[in-house]
């Protein structure tokens, strides 16, 4: 049963549908709805095509308007593929939406449909409708295509939903390509119908988070293609590495090329941390942090915060909702590789406490129980950290009184920008140490 | 029937038949002006649409301002989400809960976490005010959301002020503000009234300054001048909280900074409260603002003579050609659409074309002084649809354009110059001096609209098909069939 949310983080599964299709080049979403359902989810949210349905048609059947739609959508916007995308309204009258789409592919248009009514889950199990419904309806391959040697799908990053997801993507097609494989990010520049199409001939889907997963089975189970979860977004050269080993492995790459750029993310890492070395202590960079984020970024940033950067994790909050029987591979992601999993209690400061909740009120009074001294959140977060006096380094949630185009905590580079902001967030929020006359005080 | 009368109604009749409202046109001046006279402009529906604002957008982007206040979604989690709250005005600080009805919930009911989310979010700060928005799903299922109230009513000592948003019932979605207000005007209606006049003896006359979505820059310089003018001044409802309301039912005189947001409540205020309701034009530029102070000082009896020489100073700090030669196209509501006109043409240049996002009969008088000077004018009148402004604005290509939100930003990869109206306070005298500034700042840094619009190497491709382009504007309006 769904509860009650507090300044809910997660939109809703129609929400999910759009930032999914809208970041893959060639799809045009569709939205089956009322007005002002996708306001928000897309920067250009405002030329979304939308059927806007009124009175009359939530009374008498929206049908007719969508077949209207779709096919001035087709005369307006170019597109690959039309998606349209239901709303509670259109649901909950029962349009015949899969009618109006068989018609329109009867007239030759790309189209295809998806029930994603808000009042079937948030955002993420929207990607998760999507991606799935997309990979069965797009692809005209069979299982006797030839395998794309070295070709990586990934999934599991939601776009628009996850902060960083565009640098994350970036940097991890960078990763991929210093491995010497063929990243298939499926979205952001450059991604279009090809991509999508030629995921069902890759040779492995990486697999970043639990909403990945249903796709990536739906690719196993009809092509074949293997998978494989990687707990979480790397962040930092030592989860990078370990990633990287994994996939020679799994490839049958070769280990010397492996060895050799993992050396080298390691010695960037190094070079970088060890210039922070003379700040790190005068400057109180060693910190109680806790984590508040998706399970795609939450384990990348504690992992790495706790591994290398010195800083105690009391508390990682989860907040996509994930399903139940993920729960538990989280937590080992989280704690199992890295921290020393052994026999140190949760909240020890070794191994942080994990919790799942996406309900803002819930995650306010557990970062009160934890007392950190900085939060890793969202905007929606400010309260929470004004409250407990401590500084905020926004790394999840939506954009918000900032701008975010290329950045990621992704990687060894990423790592690097996490400990820059990471680092200033605690110096700008520090008091000055000098008095009103600019004089240095002394003890 | 009075406006007053819609208080005993639960929703306030829809801007459509209440004022003859038109979220659909294209065409010239003139023809719209003979529409317009004659029975009012015929309704239109478009066979294409683009993602557009509703009426609870507008309704949270006000109710949002009210401090000591909390709202609770009562619809669908996305309804309620959080970049939904950030485009009505931010949600970081702001105490709101969704009841995030499931598919379960919109079978059987959901009064239980109607009930619940009130519970919550009372608890969560002890707010003097919430307000329950209801989304489309609570609407099409004609959920109970009153008898809930009554009962919590007697538990919490908030007021619980319910507001009948649906998001389908009006194509104009700044009806939603019409709603937030009728849901505050209903709930002062029933409150006991303060015994005695000392707020009308105590100092001047006791004005209150009706603002709805106005910046606070704005509504700070606007109620400083009609301080200056000898008023004592309470805005309400925008930023206006709890304990100031009952100054505001009790004042003299009440007065819109924008008519087509507030004049609802400038006459319920009149009718049920006797507060004299002030008609003034939308206080932009610098005459602008000059016949607004002028209107409401002269109707409370106090001195004007000090507007003139405001007036005069702003005059002086311009030249009647100053802006000759600039063509602009402005997308805005038509008050700010003709008031912006109006002075960019005292100054000299030149209006290329409008979009307004609605239009209705309060607009007859200022739509047939355009139309006698300038009868070919042309007029797409509809919330959003960038599709046809592109299309409109490939044929104008106005040299500046001035609108609101991600509209702006349309147009600047369109390779126009644009100003944001939602960021820049463009009321009042001093709201003048910003919008020339920001004029001139444009043409001295047009370096990213000329990247944008493919002059440089990497410009954007374009959004719409070129067939779309060359179609006429309006080919997907058509008159509603009833």
């Amino acid at each position: 049963m769904s509860r009650i949310l507090h300044q809910n983080r997660n939109g809703c599964a129609l929400q999910g549908a759009v930032k999914t299709l809208a970041a893959v080049e060639g799809f045009v979403p569709v939205i089956h709805s009322n007005a002002g359902c996708a306001i928000g989810q897309t920067p250009d949210w405002t030329e979304l095509p939308s059927t806007i349905l009124m009175e009359k048609q939530i009374v008498f059947g929206g049908a007719s308007r969508l077949r209207e739609q779709i096919k001035n959508t087709a005369k307006i916007l170019d597109g690959e593929l039309y998606v349209v995308v239901t709303g509670c309204a259109s649901e909950m009258v029962g349009d015949d939406v899969p009618a109006m789409v068989k018609e329109a592919r009867e007239q030759q248009l790309p189209v295809i449909g998806l029930e994603t009514a808000g009042f079937r889950g948030n955002v993420y199990r929207g990607y998760e409708l999507s991606v799935k419904k997309i990979l069965e309806k797009i692809n005209n391959n069979t299982t006797d295509s030839p395998v794309l040697k070295g070709t990586v799908n990934l999934l599991g990053i939601v776009p628009g939903q996850d902060l960083f997801w565009e640098g994350s993507l970036a940097q991890l097609h960078r990763l991929l390509d210093s491995l010497g494989l063929e990243a298939n990010p499926l979205f952001g520049d450059g991604q279009g119908t090809a991509a999508w199409q030629r995921a069902c001939r890759a040779e492995l889907t990486l697999v970043l988070s639990p909403w990945g997963l249903e796709g990536a089975h739906f690719l196993e189970e009809q092509y074949g293609v293997p998978y494989l979860e990687s707990g979480g977004v790397p962040v930092g050269a030592e989860d990078e590495n370990r990633l990287a080993v994994k996939l020679a492995e799994r490839l049958g790459l070769d280990g010397e090329q492996t060895a050799r750029r993992n050396r080298k993310a390691l010695q960037l890492q190094t070079r970088c941390l060890g210039r922070l070395a003379p700040l790190y202590y005068s400057r109180g960079l060693q910190k109680e942090a806790a984590i508040v984020g998706p399970s795609a970024f939450a384990a990348g940033y504690a992992k790495f915060l706790a591994e290398c950067f010195g800083q105690i994790i009391p508390a990682v909050i989860v907040t996509d909702d994930p399903p139940e029987e993920k729960r538990q591979d989280i937590i080992r992601f989280i704690t199992g590789e890295g921290f020393g999993a052994g026999d140190a209690d949760p909240g020890s400061g070794l191994i942080p406490k994990v919790y799942f909740t996406d309900d803002t009120l819930e995650i306010h009074h557990l970062l009160e129980e934890a007392r950190p001294e900085i939060i890793l959140g969202s905007v929606l977060e400010k309260p929470a950290a004004a409250g407990l006096g401590v500084p905020l380094l926004i790394a999840s949630g939506h954009q918000e009184g900032f701008v975010v185009l290329n950045k990621s905590y992704t990687g060894t580079e990423g790592a690097m920008a996490l400990v820059e902001d990471y680092a200033n967030a605690l110096l700008s929020h520090q008091p000055a140490h000098t008095g009103d006359k600019g004089e240095e005080r002394r003890l | 029937m009075a406006d007053s009368d819609y208080l005993t109604k639960r929703r306030l009749l829809i801007r459509e038949k209440r004022l003859n409202g038109i979220a659909a046109f294209y065409g010239e001046a003139g023809t719209l002006l003979e529409e317009l006279k004659q029975n009012g402009p015929h309704q239109r529906i478009r066979t294409f649409a683009q993602e557009t604002r509703h009426d609870l957008h507008y309704a949270m982007k006000l109710l949002g301002s009210i401090p000591e206040s909390a709202m609770v979604i009562h619809g669908a989690a996305g309804c309620g989400g959080a970049e939904r709250m950030a485009a009505a005005g931010g949600p970081a600080g702001k105490n709101w809960v969704t009841t995030n009805l499931n598919e379960r919930d919109t079978i059987m009911g959901s009064d239980f976490k109607l009930r619940e989310a009130v519970l919550s979010v009372y608890a969560k700060s002890r707010p003097k005010l919430i307000f329950i928005i209801a989304a489309p799903v609570v609407a099409i299922n004609n959920d109970d959301i009153e008898s809930v109230l009554q009962e919590l009513q007697e538990e919490l000592d908030a007021a619980l002020i319910p507001v009948y948003t649906d998001g389908f019932s009006t194509k104009l979605g700044e009806s939603g503000c019409d709603y937030a207000q009728h849901a505050l005007l209903r709930y002062l209606a029933v409150q006991p009234r303060e015994q005695g006049d000392a707020a009308r003896l105590e100092g001047g006359p006791l004005l209150t300054l009706l603002a709805v979505s106005e910046l606070p820059e704005n509504i700070r310089e606007l109620a400083a001048l009609t301080v200056r003018a000898g008023f004592r001044t309470r805005v309400f409802p925008r930023f206006s909280a709890r304990d100031q309301w009952n100054e505001v039912v009790r004042a003299d005189y009440s007065a819109s900074v924008h008519e087509d947001e507030s004049d609802y409540t400038g006459h319920v205020l009149e009718e049920r409260f006797s507060i004299s309701y002030i008609p003034a034009p939308l206080p932009l530029g610098g005459s602008g603002t000059a016949q607004w102070l002028r209107a409401i000082s002269e109707s409370a009896g106090l001195d004007i003579e000090w507007i003139a020489s405001e007036e005069l100073k702003l005059r002086e700090e311009t030249h009647p050609e100053q802006l000759k030669g600039l063509r602009v196209y402005v997308n805005l509501p038509p008050a700010y659409a003709f008031g912006i006109s109006g002075f960019l043409e005292e100054l000299g240049a030149e209006t290329a074309g409008f979009k307004l996002p609605y239009l209705d009969k309060r607009h007859l008088a200022q739509l047939e002084a355009l139309a006698a000077r300038q009868p070919d004018l042309k007029f797409l009148v509809g919330d959003g649809q960038p599709y046809e402004e592109a299309n409109l604005l490939a044929r104008l290509r106005p040299h500046v354009y001035i609108g609101s939100g991600k509209e702006a930003g349309c147009a600047l990869r369109l390779g126009i110059s644009a100003i944001d109206v939602e960021q820049l306070p463009v009321l009042g005298f001093e709201g003048a001096r910003r919008l020339l500034r920001r004029l001139e700042q444009l043409h001295r840094g047009p370096s990213l609209v000329r990247y944008l619009s493919g002059a440089a190497e990497g410009g954007q491709q374009p959004v719409y098909q070129e067939r779309w382009l060359q179609r006429s504007v309006n080919w997907h309006i058509k008159q509603e069939v009833k």
